[in-house]
């Protein structure tokens, strides 16, 4: 306690270079504090707009379709042909239906058409759901408009990339161009109700146009009530793993098996051909069984993590790239700290001498060295932790203001900051860590002299 | 303590010159001797000292305390016996300047897991009083005058309650009522507790406080004087 004190009190005795190094130590605290809410807040924000505007938190779709990461929802030309029928439907909603509370479930049609207006024309995914169903809602601001309205028929929302190439607003038709899964043409007129962006997913220009479920049927030619898919919302993301355990289970109760391993290559126009040489009952190990209808007997099941996949990547990597810059600046502050260091060592090269003479081992004052340091470590660390914090707080309530109209992608005009506070601590750790790797070297350099060398120096 | 040196030497490379600081020096101190090493600045008064303080090695020859070679130890070992078995007092008092009177004098003890806080404690309020400076108890080494300070360096030397104590001209920083009132106060010691002292100086009314003068020059013991 009383060699604590002494480490203390020359901390303190050397108060100009306690408060340099201090400095350097607090921006470290504050940059990671900052740093880790900020990611976090994008992270959880790009989750929510995948979750809530694409994929659910678990998606259950025909054993046959392809898709398992979203991104490959953006190629235009795709066109999903594999659909769950309605008896299927009706076991995995009879299946689910004990859980109504805690999950919500949403049939949609997945499809993509060619939409044509005066002004140009542009390929783009549809999807089609049930209006009551607001979920969608949360993944999108309103630039302008209103969205679907339940009992409204042949209404779109568009994204503002798709309204801007097509030279549409609200209240304006525009043509869209469809071909079925059997390769039937179909047009049909659509009125614009409203111009939305996507929260997060704009970066990517993710487009798409969402309608009524009935609308999006005929536009893909699933006359018999078939679906692309039923997307499940959990009441909290961090049951998706737990849930989706168990649901195999719950869907076999029903008669729906969950197939596993690579699905069959069944999408596209040549697909319904292939599907009608296949006999009902022809089975094999990889894939489910197809029918005559196109569906599947069996479904395969995915979270939110992997259908985001692509886009949560490309989020990580943006964020590596300002750790990156971060541990940079670490790197920075760690010489400073070893030159403050080395210069401390030189200026008390009598007190090292002092020490050592009369009995101090070199562990032991290297220890009441690294003890001063981490003093100033701990004070200004903390101190820098509190005002990141403090800083995350602020921007929790007010919303961080986008820099800069680049930024606008990933973090909206506003960014508002989810709290978590267990970052303090890694802060902590990086910061001690930090600091203990920059300081060791020259303090036990400094206190590796002869003790006649550095009391020569009196 | 008895202190023992056979042909030391001590040569200090500076690179494209070598130093030889000691030429084979040998010498017996005896138990409670009050000893001066005289001679010049440059003689190897220090380095002397510094050899039978373990706080170098010796280029050649054996240094014995104690009858233990030490000269040859390892350093964990002579870290040991520089907290047991000698004290040091140094020409600028090496006090440390965050401290206190009392916390310089207590900091040898504070790594010592074999005394007690109040074994501490006591040792250090006597060696306090017996130095006369327990009125100066919470003043820092800046609020003191030197013969004050030297008379904590006295004080921090001998809580250990070593068997010898080193002392590289103590009086060098003084003025001379205030170094002869230093070399008394540590004679006194000397005589109550039996502690070998060896100190340097090349002041003549110092050495002739002493029991034997060693006088060094150039590196070799000149002669020996009994006073």
């Amino acid at each position: 306690m009383k060699l604590f004190l002494f480490a203390l009190k020359n901390a303190i005795r050397s108060w100009w270079r306690s408060i340099i190094l201090g400095m350097f130590i607090f921006l470290i605290g504050l940059l990671t504090t900052f740093m880790g809410s900020f990611s976090l807040t994008i992270r959880n924000q790009m989750e929510d707009a995948i979750i809530n505007g694409v994929s659910g938190h678990i998606q259950i779709r025909p054993g046959n379709a392809e898709e398992d990461d979203f991104a490959e929802l953006m190629k235009s030309r795709w066109r999903g042909v594999a659909s769950l029928n309605r008896k299927q439907q009706v076991r995995i909603q009879n299946a689910l239906t004990p859980l109504k509370d805690s999950i919500v479930i949403t049939p949609r049609v997945r499809h993509a058409a060619l939409f044509i207006s005066d002004k140009d024309k542009s390929p783009s995914l549809f999807i089609g759901l049930d209006p009551r169903d607001t979920n969608y809602q949360k993944a999108l601001i309103t630039v302008k408009g209103r969205m679907l309205q339940p009992g409204r028929n042949r209404e779109i929302v568009i994204t503002q990339n798709l309204a801007d190439t097509l030279g549409v607003v609200p209240g304006g038709v525009i043509g869209v161009l469809s071909k079925t899964r059997e390769d039937y043409p179909v047009d049909m007129a659509l009125t614009v109700v409203g111009v939305v962006q996507y929260r997060m997913l704009s970066l990517f220009s993710f487009s798409a146009v969402y309608m009524d479920i009935d609308t999006a049927r005929e536009l893909a030619g699933f006359y018999h009530g078939e679906v692309s898919d039923i997307i499940l919302y959990l009441d909290r993301k961090d049951r998706t793993d737990a849930f989706i355990a168990r649901l195999p289970a719950i869907l076999a109760g029903a008669g729906v098996r969950v197939v596993k391993g690579e699905p069959a290559q069944q999408n596209g126009p040549d697909a319904q051909q292939q599907t009608q040489d296949i006999a009902p009952a022809q089975q094999d190990n990889t894939g489910p069984t197809l029918q005559r209808d196109g569906s599947t007997v069996g479904v395969r099941l995915s979270t939110y993590k992997s259908m985001g996949g692509f886009f949560m990547g490309t989020v990580s990597g943006m964020i590596m790239i300002f750790y990156f810059l971060v541990v940079l600046l670490l790197i920075i502050v760690s010489i400073l700290i070893a030159n403050l260091v080395y210069m401390m060592g030189i200026e008390r090269y009598r007190e090292i001498g002092t020490l050592r003479a009369i009995g101090f081992s070199r562990a032991r004052t290297v220890r009441i060295f690294m003890t001063e340091i981490f003093c100033v470590t701990g004070f200004f660390g903390i101190l820098g932790i509190l005002a990141g914090t403090a800083l995350n707080l602020y921007f929790s309530i007010v919303g961080m203001p986008s820099p800069s109209p680049a930024m606008d992608y990933i973090m909206g005009t506003s960014l508002k900051f989810q709290m978590d506070y267990s970052q303090a601590i890694v802060s902590l750790v990086l910061i001690f860590g930090f600091t203990f790797l920059a300081s060791f070297m020259p303090a036990f350099r400094a206190c590796s002299l002869k003790p006649a060398e550095t009391l020569k120096e009196t | 303590m008895n202190v023992e040196l056979k042909e030391l030497k001590k040569d200090y490379d500076l690179g494209k010159t070598m130093v030889r600081a000691l030429k084979g020096v040998s010498l017996t101190i005896d138990k409670g001797e009050f000893v001066t090493i005289a001679g010049p600045s440059g003689s190897g008064k220090s380095t002397l000292l510094n050899l039978i303080g373990c706080l170098d090695y010796p280029s050649a020859g054996e240094v014995w305390i104690g009858g233990k070679l030490v000269s040859r130890l390892r350093e964990a070992k002579l870290n040991r016996i520089r907290l047991h078995t000698i004290g040091f007092i140094f020409q600028a008092f090496n006090l440390i300047p965050v401290l206190n009177v009392y916390e310089n004098i207590e900091l040898p003890l504070l790594i010592r897991k074999d005394i007690s806080r109040e074994e501490r404690r006591k040792r250090v309020e006597y060696l306090m009083e017996a130095v006369g400076l327990k009125e100066q108890k919470n003043q820092k080494p800046a609020e003191l005058s030197g013969g004050q300070r030297q008379r904590v360096a006295v004080a921090r030397a001998l809580v250990s309650q070593p068997k010898l104590v080193l002392a590289d001209e103590p009086t060098a920083n003084l003025d001379s009522k205030t170094g002869i009132e230093i070399i008394e106060l540590m004679h006194r010691i000397n005589r109550e507790r039996g502690t070998s002292f060896i100190f340097s100086t090349h002041d003549p009314k110092i050495m002739q406080r002493a029991d034997k003068v060693y006088y060094l020059h150039d590196g070799s013991l000149a002669k020996e004087q009994d006073v």
